[in-house]
């Protein structure tokens, strides 16, 4: 990497009370212009201390934050040029849309209210107040308000965790073609995976304060470095084989890997990467559950005494009870041991 | 890449702003400053005479005039509230909201304007003698005072016993009752165990109170600390022995205030998990209706009807002689104090309130405890504190407006925290954080989000301090400046002096203060009531 990193995170932390493990821990990474990242992870994994920590509301205790080059760990919230969209969208109840978008605006123009407001699609709500707003509407003039300010990076917070199903996929799809078109950069906070994999460039797992694995949906999903990882991120079968280089033992027979190991080891196997034929004698597995979901199948095999998923889009109708051959198509990846 | 791991500006904790630093500390050291020049007065004291100060045997009786007092304004508080209270949660008993009101109704009439109305029902012109032709000996001393202050002070008790009935979970009460037990071994085995945290608190309130007073038990003329505290001051001019007796008064309040954090402590524990309990079913009262109705007109005529009736006889008696310009003038002169004072307060409070609310750490609980120490502290010793202060610290400031002002802010500080805690709480953090991550400072942000916003809670704490205020006696008489007179003042020396005419226009006027108190006082109770149903499923 040449160019310089619109953020640059390196080794945060954050600890609460004297005792105790820290909140956040050694959390490093960059962003780029225009990039979204999403900070993924159960709820106390730290994810919200870090964005609080780059906006500016928590100190942390060990570390650097540094906006284009320039070091802003010691820099009150106020002078950063980063802006926030929280949660519950924390509009001032006691000003109208307008006022609102104004708060922050370097341009106090009537222009600058119309802009914003047309960039979210509600022109014309100016003197609404925020109690005469929907949950989506407030959601958009929060945006509004943040961009209004022309931060250099927004963070949102749980942005979509209070709307509901069907508003959420609507209002997640326009607002991420509206920051893609403004450019700027964005992160995201979530535990969500399927936000995560939808709205964001790149993904940071958190767990227990630190990143686990960090790069593009794919890159995660394809490869899961451990299987929180890996069962964090869609649905996988974990199991347990004896490595000899790029092959390796399973109950499923030897299936090749991703990339060589020597030993005992965990595999992590995707449903979909599964492929069931039915067997003529005793297979390697038999069906103990089938689940019907339209487009495609999952079927529950107990094999060698262990309940593996597999999702099959058109293949043979298999009753429970049936004798199957469950083989991988494709590689397993290697889980590294839990620490 | 020129960024390694930095550790500038890392670790180094924003802590709070000078701008709440500076108040707190103004409200630490305003609260200590009494204990500070009482000590400092009390050692002035040669080691001789220390030993015969101390060891006297008035004390001794002072002591336990002070405790005899205490038990009976509890006793007969106890026994009004407990029944009343009772009858309002768990009886068929109609019209139960307009009885809740009357019982917290008495609290408009403060303790000396009761005395008032004790002593002006006997004597040649008196009510009872004048009315019904019967001729009253005066009740004076531990009856009169005690009576004079039950009736003040048993709405804080039936208050308090009412939450706890309603808290109480009916179906404990239901199984004991099909487990054959009968109502009074019920209310023995079952609501009383259940009601003694909250008797307990409110005992040691109460008692608080009844320790610090010195309108009802000076008109009353018995003998307990704060009116030896005062004729010491006023008439004999031992100042030392003044110091001695407030310090020892100030002893037993922080031994009850020490009591009543530990009983306070434990009560949340033995609340939990009662949850949201089902409604009680209404008892029928049967025939006992009667008796309830006449429990409840006799504690009405008692602590309403006497004294309201009290003070139209004697209205109607000086009436004629009336002089509504003075009048006017001491309303005037009384607003003159309580507005800045109660402005002062709030503007105090805010700061320090958020200090207790956005820093948590032990500075904030030393603060916020202080400030309530300042609260607890008896009026008398914090009055005769000041002057102790003022005479050798800032002599230029002796009977002045200022240090009568100040003295009213540090004492009645702790009340006007407790609608801004809640407003503040009710806003919260996020609007502020907003802000900021707009590009405005800590002071905008607060000042265009927060301060808004905060404009009811500060007129309601305002408003209470407000009311306090103009009810306030001992330290209104200790450190008014020379000339200056206040309602209370009015009240307590024209009743002093028998001029009982005299003194009812004033009385009035502090009565009709008082209700408003009265007022926003059931308001945020049951504002808080039903803050706490929220929250108690959780």
């Amino acid at each position: 990497m040449t160019d310089t990193p619109l953020l640059s995170v390196r080794n945060l932390k954050r600890q609460f009370g004297k005792a105790g493990p820290a909140a956040v821990e050694d959390v490093s990474f960059d962003l780029a212009p225009g990039e979204i990242l999403a900070l993924i992870g159960p709820s106390g994994c730290g994810k919200t201390t870090t964005l609080r920590m780059i906006a500016g509301f928590e100190p942390p205790d060990h570390g650097a934050i540094s906006l284009r080059g320039r070091d802003i760990t010691a820099t009150p919230a106020e002078k950063r040029g980063i802006g926030m969209v929280f949660q519950d969208y924390a509009l001032f109840p006691h000003m109208d849309v307008a006022r609102n978008i104004l708060f922050g605006a370097r341009e106090k123009t009537p222009q600058t209210v119309a802009r914003a407001l047309s960039m979210v699609g509600l022109d014309g709500y100016g003197s609404r107040y925020p109690d005469e707003l929907s949950g989506g509407q407030q959601q958009r003039i929060a945006l509004a308000r943040s961009f209004a300010a022309e931060p250099s990076l927004i963070l949102l917070d749980e942005p979509f965790s209070n709307l509901d199903a069907a508003l959420r996929h609507a209002t997640r799809r326009e607002i991420r073609a509206l920051l893609k078109n403004a450019g700027i950069g964005i992160i995201i906070v979530t535990h969500d995976q399927e936000e995560a994999l939808s709205f964001a460039d790149r993904l940071a797992l958190m767990r227990d304060g630190r990143i686990v694995q960090h790069g593009t949906g794919q890159q995660i999903y394809d490869r899961p470095v451990d299987a929180f990882v890996a069962t964090f991120l869609g649905r996988t079968n974990l199991v347990p084989g004896t490595a000899r280089g790029e092959l390796c033992d399973t109950p499923l027979g030897t299936v090749r890997l991703a990339a060589p190991a020597e030993g005992q080891v965990t595999l992590s196997m995707r449903p979909e990467l599964l492929e069931l034929q039915a067997a003529a004698e005793a297979g390697n597995g038999r069906v103990t559950g089938v689940e019907f979901k339209g487009h495609d199948m999952t079927y529950w095999v107990d094999c060698a005494g262990r309940e593996m998923q597999v999702d099959v889009m058109n293949g043979p109708r298999l009753g429970e009870g049936a004798a199957v051959d469950l083989s991988l198509r494709g590689e397993a990846v290697v889980l590294r041991d839990p620490a | 890449m020129s960024l390694n791991t930095t550790f500038r500006g890392a670790g180094r904790r924003s802590g709070p702003s000078v701008l709440l630093l500076i108040p707190a500390l103004l409200v630490g050291i305003g609260t200590c400053l009494p204990v500070f020049w009482l000590v400092m007065r009390a050692l002035e004291a040669d080691p001789a005479e220390l030993s015969a100060i101390v060891f006297r045997q008035r004390n001794l009786l002072l002591m336990l005039n002070t405790m005899k007092l205490v038990a009976v304004v509890l006793a007969i508080g106890t026994a009004i509230a407990l029944p009343a209270a009772w009858l309002v949660t768990r009886s068929d008993l109609r019209g139960r909201g307009v009885v809740s009101f009357l019982m917290a109704m008495p609290l408009a009439v403060p303790g000396y304007v009761m005395a008032y109305a004790i002593i002006g029902m006997s004597g040649y012109y008196g009510f009872a003698k004048h009315w019904f032709g019967i001729t009253l000996p005066p009740l004076r001393g531990l009856w009169g005072a005690g009576l004079a202050l039950s009736l003040y002070t048993f709405p804080y008790l039936f208050l308090n016993l009412r939450s706890a009935f309603l808290g109480m979970d009916p179906a404990l009460e239901e199984t004991a009752r099909s487990l054959g037990q009968s109502r009074a071994s019920i209310f023995r085995h079952v609501m009383l165990p259940q009601l003694w945290p909250a008797l307990v608190a409110s005992w040691l309130v109460v008692g608080l109170y009844v320790i610090g007073d010195f309108g009802a038990i000076a008109l009353m003329r018995y003998e307990v600390f704060s009116y030896a505290i005062y004729t010491q001051y006023s008439g004999a001019f031992d100042r030392t022995y003044a110091a001695w007796l407030s310090l020892m008064l100030l002893a037993v309040t922080v031994a009850a205030l020490f009591a009543q954090h530990a009983v306070t402590r434990n009560r949340r524990f033995s609340r939990t998990g009662t949850g949201s309990a089902r409604k009680a079913q209404p008892m029928p009262l049967g025939r006992m209706r009667v008796l309830a109705w006449g429990f409840v007109a006799l504690v009405v005529i008692a602590s309403l009807g006497m004294p309201l009736l009290v003070l139209a006889h004697w209205m109607r008696l000086g009436l004629p002689q009336m002089d509504w310009g003075h009048l006017g003038q001491t309303a005037l002169a009384t607003l003159g104090t309580a507005g800045p004072a109660a402005f002062l307060t709030v503007l105090l409070a805010v700061p320090v309130v958020l200090l207790i609310l956005r820093h948590p750490g032990p500075l904030a609980t030393v603060i916020d405890r202080l400030a309530y120490l300042g609260y607890a502290t008896p009026p008398l010793a914090f009055a005769l504190a000041m002057v102790f202060f003022a005479l050798q610290a800032v002599p230029f400031f002796y009977q002045s407006y200022a240090i009568l002002i100040f003295a009213y802010v540090m004492s009645f500080l702790a009340l006007a925290f407790g609608p801004i805690r809640m407003g503040l709480l009710q806003i919260g953090a996020r609007q502020e954080e907003a802000a900021r991550s707009l590009g405005a400072t800590p002071l905008r942000s607060f000042a265009s989000v927060v301060m808004p916003r905060l404009r009811r809670p500060f007129v309601a704490g305002g408003l209470l301090v407000f009311i306090m205020v103009v009810k306030e006696l001992p330290i209104t008489l200790i450190l008014a400046p020379t000339g200056y007179t206040t309602l209370s003042m009015n009240v307590f020396g024209r009743t002093n002096e028998g001029m009982m005419a005299e003194a009812a226009p004033f009385a009035l006027s502090i009565i009709l203060f008082s209700s408003l108190f009265v007022g926003l006082f059931l308001k945020y109770e049951s504002k808080s009531d039903r803050q706490k149903a929220e929250s108690s499923p959780r």
